[in-house]
């Protein structure tokens, strides 16, 4: 398998078990899901726009998927661009489900 | 809420009853992210909602993840592990016609094959 692939792997692992040590004290993790609005499409016509936005967005969204963490995402309020994510341990879906109902039933009042 | 625990269901075979777990659990706002980059008024929408929680009983402290921005900034300088791990999964089928895949996803594609070589 190729080196580099597996230093990398390696190193995010060691971060896994760093930021994983954060759930002795809690049981969420709550931030923003993206830090910008989506562009307009005639933003990212370019090619090299697209990367730069693509980019962008996914270094809010990755981490995520690079530490497993189960997700969930809903907008901050209604008729807008904002949204915030609850993340949870791996294999604790249904305890992230049920606070994020929590959540639900009180921000849209 | 209630599409996503159908939709958890279907893909689980379970069937999940949501519990009350507000006040047993603990939440960590992450302020070292992405929220430094949210424009000023976002920033007030973001602390506004927090505050909403907190006044609804939700038990929350500020924590810093620095994890998060180390772990970007291994991805971008060193390549991103799903590419790769895509690249070699799917490279037989994708040989066979690049051509006929959306240039910004063969470009995800290809950052994968290019840590390989």
């Amino acid at each position: 398998m190729n080196k580099v692939f597996l230093d990398i792997k390696y190193k995010i692992n060691k971060l896994k078990k760093k930021i994983y040590n954060n759930f002795d004290s809690i049981d969420f993790i709550i931030l923003p899901t993206l830090s910008i609005k989506a562009p307009e499409i005639k933003k990212i016509t370019d090619h090299e726009r697209y990367i730069f936005y693509n980019n962008l967005v996914l270094s809010n969204t990755r981490i995520a998927n690079l530490f497993n963490f189960p997700v969930i995402t809903m907008p901050i309020k209604k008729n807008y661009w904002l949204s915030f994510s609850v993340f949870s341990k791996e294999k604790k879906d249904e305890i992230l489900l049920s606070v994020a109902q929590e959540i639900e039933n009180v921000i849209y009042d | 809420m209630r599409d996503s625990t159908i939709l958890y269901n279907i893909l689980s075979k379970d069937n999940l009853n949501l519990f009350r777990i507000k006040k047993k659990c603990k939440i960590g706002v992450v302020t070292d992210f992405n929220f430094s980059y949210l424009e000023t008024k976002d920033k007030l929408i973001f602390e506004k909602f927090i505050n909403k929680l907190v006044k609804h009983g939700f038990n929350l402290k500020n924590i810093k993840i620095p994890e998060f921005n180390i772990a970007n900034k291994i991805i971008e300088q060193e390549g991103g592990i799903v590419n790769y791990e895509a690249w070699n999964y799917w490279k037989a089928s994708i040989s066979k016609g690049e051509n006929l895949i959306d240039k910004n996803v063969l470009s995800r594609f290809h950052l994968g094959k290019n840590m390989s070589e």
